[in-house]
């Protein structure tokens, strides 16, 4: 029984292990070894340089501008995003008319292709787009095209993932508000804690999981940053958009320095599975605690 | 039921009748332009294929061909997989990274060979197709940087013809600022683009790097007027600068929208200016007083894989040869405003009419006499792109030029020096 | 009461429809961009309404390229992800939640360590893997390498986690085997977390655009992101037609925001919570 069990299982799982095998992890894998070469991927020839590649992603002031600019953009997404979530999820957790049409709304730029939203993006943050119609108002911007600014290439491009992805995080703000039981608000507003104490005192500390895994899920998401950049910026103007993944990319296809690529790969993976392995161990804990 | 079969056969015979009578030997082709370049290619391969009953070409979109561009991912892909396509339309600076790895076709045999693609049929674009003294690159589209000036401003201000030096342009763009149909209008619009830096560098005497290609030796004055001649127009109101990714179209569109009486861009920009509604004219690049004028080329060349079998590549040069024979190079000129590459298509009669009518596109081929090619070296992206972040600095964020140079030129150094 | 409660209604309606409007804005605008004459993307003050309607720029942006083909490849293409997708992890969170083996947090580990891949960082051997394979330009290569989803099983395993177990166990004293366990019970009660699976596994693959490009070698298996590519990331093209772009783009994303009105009460990701909370 016992045996036949750990068969079953493995038979079970071994479809998804083979495939993800093959087309994910061994792909990933070699990125190791290819981190420690030379290698050539148009003459197919490489040879063993041990931490060369690592040596001279320190000595690039390119990397470290990729460096800077990728935990800017998780900084600069992450927060706004999960204030927006946050207030828009505490507005939506209740009885509402129209709930379904501001959730459905909010949530709608998350299905849509990068590319395509990018598209839209670059005309929104152009010198005479929508952004500055708005803001012209109150600011002296106008012409002002933010893509093309050292200055506002980084923020603008901020803006637009917060745009693409807030629903997203509403939502599952959302569904954790929706498993926190609604008796322990009630009490307190009997209590007569006005709205803004329960959602502080009472809620959010109850929310923090889910906030947590937001948080993770966000960070992970910004470290991978890569379509709007190459459509939006094409990491300019100079390096100012350059984030790692796309650094990662100009290493191997636009310079040809496959092993400088795959150091960054090996970074980016150690990083990102720092991170998760992070969030799993908390993830524990608090299940346990409510246990 | 017989009926079914009978049928069937007549089926079978008619679908192998094609295969019997001739099966063309079927070679693929990697482009990386889209719009409007997109359907006058697949239009010469469709009129090549009716041409070349042997042959048959399949041109396939690869992805944009610009360094880094999603092609050369998904040419290295297939390199390392041995999957080869037969013809690609390489960027120039590219050409000699691939072919001192042995990816690519040395042609010089079969130039030899050619009646129409010896090395003295072409005009002088054979730049940026040779490496290590073996040629591996048809000049395929080839532009070069050249001032668009808009006549009616021109005459407006009471000046008569386009500036030649960088002085007289400093000197006439003040003039040129005037009260447009919705706002000012600026004299002049430079692209921040290194192409141009390369330009303005090369024809003040200096280069980007030394000859043997081991030092940065554009921390010099020389390379600095240049720019510091924008920066001066810009502070002066006079100019105004895009930056960054659609820099290009940005211009093109602001000089056709008349926020601009000159800019300085492609030659391969006419097809979008023609759209202008008013006399717009070509010059020549503006050039350095008492220097001559040098401007870099670019685009892409056709080169063959090295490594698909004799056959391919004898049908891949015929595609090619094809291409470049005066009347085809004369046709992709017409349609798409890159230079025609061919010494013998300037005597198309149909060009020859065309150049009349269209005297703009003569500029670009007067202008191929002044260029040179950018140094073949491997590291060349990476060294464009340290100099593009220095312009970014320069122009739009107001760092001195000359100390933002040589910064850039120690970091040009330690990346050469690197393995 | 009722004035505090009319008061408490702006308070939270105000923000929401604020909100709202913002977020639909670069929809709006792109439907309004792709109606008017190209040079319209340069006015400023932009013009919502078409001064003048130019309805041609559809039809247009539908010849410029053989759109009809990329949509069948698109969606076909992502039918089949989703299908491969459904299967596979309902099956491997079927073991991994409901059978006790040997190195079972091992095997989930393997499997949601993968989530987080750069496509970047592996593309060129999976490229490799995929033409030994024999696949380039094939469907094979455009569906296969995505048959199994790390998220996929994550999100599965945690929607029958959360299935009482008492309900398992009735079932099996029932003589329920485990294939009737897993299609009878199960599966129906998941039936929110599968299609919240199909629906972003079909947005994020319907999107895809390096992976397409770089394994297709034919207009024919084209799909459509990289064709929206072609119309804007060009070199030297002869001046981007803005409001056909637009245009290609709606054509694009409508169909994705169709399905997603559609099916968006099983969007919300709620199942992914669940064994976080």
């Amino acid at each position: 029984m016992r045996r036949g069990e750990t068969l079953l299982g493995w038979a079970l799982v071994a479809p998804v292990l083979i495939l993800l095998g093959a087309f994910v992890v061994a792909p990933a894998v070699l990125d190791f070894p290819l981190s420690l070469m030379h290698y050539d991927l148009i003459s197919g020839s490489g040879r063993w340089v041990g931490l060369a590649n690592y040596a001279t992603l320190a000595r690039d002031p390119i990397f470290w501008e990729a460096v800077g600019h990728t935990l800017q953009l998780a900084l600069g997404t992450t927060v706004p995003m999960l204030a927006f979530a946050v207030v828009f999820g505490l507005l939506l957790n209740r009885r509402l008319r129209g709930r379904a049409v501001y959730r459905t709304v909010l949530f709608a730029p998350y299905v849509v292709p990068l590319v395509a939203s990018s598209i839209a993006w670059i005309w929104m943050l152009s010198g005479h787009g929508f952004v500055n119609y708005v803001l012209g108002a109150v600011l002296p911007v106008r012409d002002f095209a933010w893509l093309d600014s050292s200055a506002g290439a980084l923020p603008a491009i901020m803006l637009m993932t917060v745009w693409q992805f807030v629903g997203y995080y509403t939502v599952l703000v959302l569904s954790g508000l929706q498993n926190i039981p609604a008796e322990l608000a009630e009490a307190a507003r009997i209590d007569g804690a006005g709205e803004v104490r329960v959602a502080w005192s009472i809620i959010l500390p109850l929310l923090s999981p889910t906030l947590f895994f937001c948080v993770v899920v966000s960070v992970i998401a910004s470290f991978r940053v890569f379509d709007q950049i190459y459509v939006m910026t094409g990491g300019g103007p100079g390096t100012a958009t350059i984030t790692l993944v796309f650094y990662l990319y100009q290493q191997g296809f636009a310079f040809f320095n496959t092993g400088a690529g795959a150091s960054v790969s090996v970074l980016l993976l150690v990083a990102l599975m720092g991170i998760t392995w992070l969030q799993l161990r908390m993830a524990r804990r608090w299940v346990t605690y409510e246990l | 039921m017989t009926r079914v079969w009978c049928l069937a056969l007549v089926v079978v015979l008619v679908l192998a009748i094609p295969v019997a009578a001739q099966a063309p030997l079927e070679i693929s082709f990697w482009y990386g332009v889209g719009g409007q370049l997109q359907k006058v290619i697949e239009g010469q391969a469709e009129k090549f294929n009716r041409a070349h009953p042997g042959i048959k070409v399949t041109p396939f979109y690869a992805g944009a061909y610009g360094a880094g561009g999603p092609m050369q991912q998904k040419l290295l892909a297939s390199m390392a997989a041995g999957s080869l396509p037969d013809v690609v339309q390489l960027e120039i600076h590219a050409t000699c990274t691939f072919a001192s790895r042995g990816a690519l076709l040395a042609l010089d045999e079969w130039m030899a060979k050619s009646d129409h693609d010896r090395k003295d049929d072409f005009l002088p674009v054979l730049t940026n197709t040779g490496c290590e003294g073996k040629t591996y690159g048809i000049p395929f589209n080839r532009s070069v940087p050249i001032l668009y000036w808009n006549r009616d401003r021109f005459t407006k201000a009471g000046i008569t013809g386009p500036p030649k030096t960088w002085t007289e342009l400093a000197a006439i763009a003040p003039k040129l600022v005037q009260d447009g149909a919705d706002g000012k209008v600026v004299g002049f619009m430079p692209i921040n683009q290194w192409w141009f830096f390369q330009s303005m560098t090369w024809s003040n005497g200096g280069d980007v790097l030394s000859p043997d290609m081991k030092r940065a030796v554009f921390a010099t004055d020389a390379a600095a007027a240049g720019l510091k001649i924008w920066v001066d127009l810009i502070e002066r109101g006079t100019a105004q600068v895009r930056t960054g990714p659609t820099e290009f179209l940005q211009t093109i569109q602001d000089f056709v929208n008349e926020k601009t009486a000159m800019y300085w861009g492609s030659a391969a920009d006419m097809g979008a200016v023609a759209a202008a509604k008013f006399d717009w004219r070509a010059a020549l690049s503006p050039g350095f007083d008492g220097k001559r004028l040098v401007v870099p080329q670019g685009g892409a060349n056709a080169v063959i894989m090295a490594k698909i079998s004799p056959e391919r590549q004898k049908a891949a040069w015929e595609f090619i040869q094809w291409w470049t024979s005066p009347a085809e190079a004369a046709y992709w000129s017409r349609e798409t405003g890159y230079v025609p590459v061919v010494k013998k298509a300037l005597d198309d009669p149909e060009f020859k009419a065309f150049l009349k009518s269209h005297p703009n596109h003569a500029v670009p081929i007067e202008e191929l006499a002044f260029s040179r090619a950018a140094a073949p070296s491997p590291k060349y992206f990476q060294v464009l792109q340290l100099i593009q972040r220095a312009q970014q600095n320069i122009i739009s964020n107001k760092a001195p030029a000359l100390p933002t140079l040589q910064a850039t030129a120690r970091e040009v150094d330690a990346l050469l020096a690197a393995p | 009461m009722t004035a505090r409660r009319a008061g408490g209604a702006v308070l939270v309606h105000g923000p929401m429809v604020v909100a709202a409007v913002l977020v639909a804005v670069p929809f709006l605008w792109l439907v309004s961009l792709s109606l008017q004459e190209p040079q319209a993307v340069f006015r400023f003050p932009p013009r919502f309404i078409p001064e003048r309607f130019v309805w041609s720029s559809y039809p247009d942006a539908w010849r410029a390229l053989p759109f009809g083909r990329m949509y069948v490849n698109s969606i076909l293409t992502s039918a089949l992800i989703i299908g491969g997708q459904v299967v596979t992890s309902c099956l491997a969170a079927y073991g991994l939640t409901q059978l006790r083996f040997r190195g079972r947090h091992l095997a989930f580990l393997f499997i949601i360590s993968t989530m987080m891949v750069p496509i970047q960082a592996t593309f060129i051997p999976a490229y490799v893997i995929v033409s030994r394979l024999g696949w380039v330009d094939t469907y094979w290569a455009l569906v296969v390498p995505f048959v199994a989803s790390g998220f996929g099983v994550f999100l599965m395993r945690q929607a029958f986690m959360v299935v009482p177990r008492t309900l398992v166990e009735a079932a099996r004293i029932d003589g329920a085997g485990h294939w009737t366990i897993l299609t009878r019970l199960l599966v129906p009660l998941a039936r929110p977390a599968i299609i919240t699976l199909a629906a972003l596994s079909f947005t994020f693959h319907y999107n895809d655009f390096f992976w397409p490009l770089i394994v297709t070698n034919s207009a024919g298996m084209r799909t459509l992101p990289v064709g929206l590519a072609t119309m804007i990331l060009t070199e030297g093209s002869h001046g981007t037609q803005w409001n056909q772009v637009m245009a290609a783009d709606v054509f694009t994303v409508a169909p994705l925001l169709a399905a997603f009105v559609l099916l968006q009460r099983y969007l919300a990701p709620t199942s992914l919570t669940a064994g976080v909370k």
